[in-house]
């Protein structure tokens, strides 16, 4: 495997409920491009912040009268930070994968792709991964993203096993 | 002919965060007796990847979808042509979005609407700012496992009334939100009324364009009305004056996914332009019929009962029909 890219951000608050791009160009075909993925930290340990939030949640969103029922912040625990990864290809897009686990790994390929990806060949081009914010509650998380241009007949098997 | 048929509008699979592989949800649908389901994965159709329009996985119908999991709300789009971005959509400007899976002869529906938002469900709260109410198709009233025990429900039905009365035309959808199989909950149908019970794009188009729609979390309710000797169906207009609702209730339909739940009707009702106009009891026979005077405005059923050993539930629910 070939290291394309290896990017490092710092999501804080600011970026909550934002997108943020990280466009990169090839200027060769892949056999397959590998996505590893990793954020930290998933789970929000301040416990303070974490009920400070939930509680404006619950009060926002739960009527009065249903709030002896639902409105027990500690059912609400833990309070998570949450990012996802989609991709596009010229403009076109080529699938999320909207899962909860902070370190994933994905093979996009003509013939195979990770769930949540449509088969797609590694052109030359302009890609763009972008990182979905839906939820960064701690100060800092600290995301990182790594991208592999597959070789020449490497063996792909392996990888999707790994990935 | 119109054959109506029970449907689960709301699962997801590996591809997005569900646990199902697409054959073990639609096994899993089948056990509960729908006869379709719609796929709506958060933010991808790679479930669909190489598969047909309609793909049919175990003898079940496979609508093709999509739930827009976006900061401010989810939304589904159904056999839209093209993909739409979910990711530039903001409060201010989903009319936008929506104009444009409406024109890609996509069907937009509006899901929990009313679920807790961030941080305990992140985007989950529909804070969009709709200002063209007539590019959204239906509304998700029900939602998840036990709808009759939760606390969204009667926001969502509240939702939807107030925008019938003022004079929208939008249908409604029952919605498990299935990510894996859990048993101990009773759950919806959809029952779509389909052009000879066909599932495809154009039918499943057509049904949600008329609102031929109605959903229980008890027995079928096959329902058809008459005015001046002409049949009509849920979703069509009729003019002011006398009318009559046949209502036939099969009872034994779907009865392993309900009957568990102490779910026994008890009472249908008329409910038109917002107010109760007519009341029957149907603890007992299966077909009522109904006759009432309608006025200018909208009318829909509801059928009422016990659910979970409790009484005074809502388990039945037509979308509307029209009258001017």
């Amino acid at each position: 495997m070939k290291l394309l890219i290896s990017h490092t951000q710092i999501l804080t608050p600011s970026d909550n409920k934002t997108n943020i791009d990280i466009p990169f160009r090839l200027r060769q075909s892949f056999p397959a491009l590998f996505i590893r993925t990793k954020y930290d930290p998933k789970i929000v340990t301040d416990e303070n912040l974490s009920r400070q939030q939930i509680e404006a949640g619950i009060k926002r969103y739960i009527p009065e009268n249903a709030r002896e029922q639902w409105g027990q912040w500690e059912d609400y625990m833990p309070v998570l930070n949450f990012v996802t990864l989609s991709l596009d290809y010229e403009e076109e897009y080529v699938g999320c994968a909207h899962r909860h686990s902070p370190v994933q790994d994905h093979i996009i390929s003509e013939n195979y792709s990770s769930p949540g990806f449509f088969r797609h060949a590694i052109l030359p081009g302009r890609w763009n991964c972008s990182l979905n914010c839906h939820a960064i509650v701690d100060q800092t998380v600290t995301y990182t993203l790594e991208l592999y241009g597959a070789e020449e007949n490497e063996e792909l098997h392996d990888h999707i096993q790994a990935f | 002919m119109i054959i109506y048929k029970p449907f689960e509008m709301h699962t997801h699979t590996f591809h997005s965060d569900g646990r199902f592989t697409l054959e073990q949800l639609c096994d899993t649908a089948k056990h509960y007796g729908y006869e379709g389901i719609a796929l709506t994965d958060h933010n991808t159709t790679s479930g669909f990847d190489g598969l047909p329009e309609t793909p049919v996985i175990h003898g079940i119908p496979v609508i093709r979808g999509i739930e827009w999991t976006t900061f401010f709300g989810h939304m589904q789009a159904l056999y839209a042509e093209k993909f739409v971005d979910w990711r530039r959509a903001k409060p201010d400007t989903i009319d936008e979005f929506t104009a444009r899976i409406k024109a890609a002869d996509g069907i937009v529906g509006v899901v929990h609407p009313f679920e807790m938002g961030s941080p305990m469900c992140t985007g989950c709260y529909f804070d969009f700012k709709v200002k063209n109410w007539d590019l959204i198709d239906y509304i998700e009233v029900w939602s998840k496992g036990n709808p009759t025990e939760r606390y969204e429900t009667p926001l969502s039905l509240k939702m939807w009334t107030d925008l019938l009365n003022e004079g929208h035309r939008i249908t409604i959808t029952a919605g498990r939100d299935w990510h894996w199989d859990d048993p101990a909950k009773h759950s919806a149908a959809t029952y779509i009324g389909l052009e000879n019970g066909v599932v495809s794009a154009e039918t499943i188009r057509d049904a949600f364009r008329c609102g031929r729609i109605y959903l229980t979390c008890g027995p079928k309710m096959d329902i058809q009305g008459e005015q001046d000797g002409k049949v009509f169906l849920i979703g069509e207009t009729i003019h002011p004056g006398s009318c009559r609702l046949s209502v036939r209730l099969d009872r034994t339909s779907r009865e392993n996914a309900w009957k568990a739940f102490g779910i026994i009707p008890h009472e249908l009702r008329i409910v038109s332009n917002g107010e109760t106009i007519l009341s029957a009891e149907c603890g007992q026979g299966d077909l009522f019929e109904l006759d009432f005077s309608v006025q200018k405005g909208w009318f829909r059923l509801e059928m009422w009962g016990n659910a979970l050993g409790k009484e005074g539930k809502q388990i039945g629910l037509s979308s509307a029909f029209y009258c001017q």
